[in-house]
């Protein structure tokens, strides 16, 4: 099972290294429209360090969510979605790999970016830390419910709004916690609730989110 | 004992039964809604005394606190039909579910445009981030999300259970978005009056909030069937039970 | 009488929820209503176009 698991990694990150554009377009989205917001609103430094924590955190939620179409997309178009269905291995392991790799691909680039981004609007360093911390454990819960969302929507050809209309509701507890923590460390406040509501959520998310998303797969590959 | 009981479920839940028990229910309820609503609007409108700090404009609330109930209530019941209809395959069950969507979607509809009518001479402004009307709002795009995910799937019983994972997926979320949202209320309130909260509320009062609260509930158990019994028509068009229904029906309008 | 209607400063506000309300649910009670009956005549003229089309084929 363990080895299943890990040979899915390896080989979907073998096929995104592949097409660098997978990992490249969620980031160059995500950078794109932080630099918007000074553009539309004002480049002074008090306004940009008071919304920076809010915008960051939106453009990291668009940036997972539109990126969530590499997820099984075409491993649905090629059948390989349907192999796994009938593979001996549970299904909610096979997809958790899925998730990992989404994750890994653009999760991850979008928090090693992140810094660059805060100095951008103007964070201090406490809350620069913190905006990492947060994508830390933000960026995964996103990958995890987009992945249910995704799911449900696979079969469809025209999917991407209705996905953005299922998903982002479910996102807004991630984006309260985590801007605020954000907002809280600038302002030098504690920030140990916010973390631990994340990290809750993150592992409740890790727990049931792979069983509801096998759950919609098989729905969708009926 | 529990395969009589499923038996009789599946029995009862077969189409043409289901068709024809609530027919003779409908007007019941039909009639029992009515009188419960007339009466609890009269009572909430004219008889319940006057708020001695909000003067008559909390008598919105007689609407609105039932609507947000019913909004919440609605979800509940399709997340749990839609279990019910995943687990056993009972038809009904997924009908129930996407026949309450849109009621649930205009009971949440209408719970957000009475709580900002209230809010205008309340607050003085239309719209305000307050704790309850920003989880209605999230919870009427989590429907519209249900009603969307339905609407695009055309195959009627794969939707039915995509929409069941996305209802229970959604059950779940609720309580975690409410308590996060509540959390931010409290940290960006500024310098508004909030909530509806009245921490006793006076038994003339009381009264006519039940009654609409009653009459609501009542309303959605009669739309519901009337809605269902359409869907259930429609899906078992070609049984004969319909066959014969419809015939029926034609000879008796044609006379 | 007229006072009891004006409810105070307040009556646009109250009685413009109200109305909504009656709007909105009588509304979402009636098109399920109307449903029914053109439900009722697709599937009846469906009946009647099948029925045709068997006797034509039995005719053949």
């Amino acid at each position: 099972m363990y080895n299943a698991f890990f040979s899915l990694i390896k080989r979907d990150l073998r096929i995104a290294f592949r097409h660098k554009s997978e990992i490249l377009n969620p980031l160059f989205f995500f950078i794109i429209v932080v630099t918007l917001f000074p553009l539309g609103i004002s480049p002074e430094k008090q306004i940009l360090a008071q919304i920076g924590p809010g915008i960051i955190w939106v453009a990291a939620l668009l940036a997972a969510m539109l990126s969530l179409d590499s997820l099984f997309r075409s491993d649905f178009e090629d059948g390989t979605l349907e192999l796994m269905l009938l593979s001996e291995y549970p299904l909610s392991i096979l997809v958790l790999a899925k998730i990992v790799v989404h994750w890994l691909i653009t999760g991850l680039p979008i928090i090693i970016f992140s810094p660059l981004l805060g100095t951008v609007m103007f964070l201090s360093n406490d809350a620069i830390e913190t905006l990492m911390l947060t994508l830390l454990l933000g960026t995964p819960i996103l990958s995890l419910i987009g992945a249910i969302g995704m799911a449900l929507v696979v079969a469809l050809k025209r999917g991407g709004m209705l996905l953005s209309l299922l998903v982002l509701p479910l996102y807004i507890p991630v984006l309260i916690f985590s801007s605020n923590a954000v907002g809280s460390s600038m302002a030098g406040l504690s920030i140990s609730g916010q973390l631990y509501f994340l990290s809750a959520f993150m592992l409740f998310c890790l727990t049931l989110a792979p069983i509801a998303t096998s759950a919609a797969l098989r729905v969708s590959l009926e | 004992m529990f395969k009589s009981i499923m038996k009789f479920i599946y029995h009862f839940a077969s189409p043409k039964y289901f068709y024809r028990l609530s027919g003779k229910l409908i007007p019941w309820f039909g009639w029992l809604t009515a009188i419960l609503l007339i009466a609890g609007s009269i009572d909430g409108l004219f008889i319940a005394p006057v708020d001695y700090q909000q003067g008559d404009s909390y008598r919105i609330i007689f609407v609105h606190v039932p609507a947000a109930w019913m909004s919440m209530f609605i979800y509940m019941v399709m997340a749990t039909s839609g279990a019910i209809g995943l687990i056993w395959k009972i038809k009904l069950a997924d009908v129930i579910a996407s026949s309450s969507a849109p009621i649930g979607a205009a009971f949440t509809f209408l719970a957000l445009v009475t709580g900002s009518i209230w809010g205008k001479p309340m607050w003085g402004a239309w719209w305000v981030w307050d704790a309850r009307l920003t989880a209605e709002l999230i919870l009427l795009f989590l429907y519209l999300g249900f009603m969307a995910l339905e609407a695009a799937i055309e195959d009627p019983r794969a939707a039915a259970r995509a929409c069941a994972i996305l209802a229970i997926v959604g059950v779940i979320n609720i309580p975690i978005i409410h308590y996060s949202v509540e959390w931010w209320n409290t940290l960006h309130q500024g310098a508004t009056v909030t909530k509806f909260d009245k921490p006793s509320i006076h038994i003339s009062m009381l009264i006519p909030l039940l009654l609409m609260a009653l009459g609501f509930k009542l309303y959605y158990v009669t739309v519901v069937l009337v809605r269902a019994r359409n869907k259930v028509l429609y899906t078992d068009q070609n049984s004969g039970w319909v066959k014969e229904l419809v015939k029926k029906e034609s000879e008796t309008s044609l006379v | 009488m007229l006072e009891m209607l004006q409810m105070g400063k307040y009556g646009a506000y109250v009685w413009s929820s109200y109305g909504l309300a009656l709007f909105v649910m009588g509304y979402v009670a009636i098109k399920p209503l109307m449903d029914k009956k053109s439900i009722f005549k697709e599937l009846a003229m469906k009946y009647r176009r099948e029925a045709h089309q068997s006797t034509i084929k039995e005719q053949k």
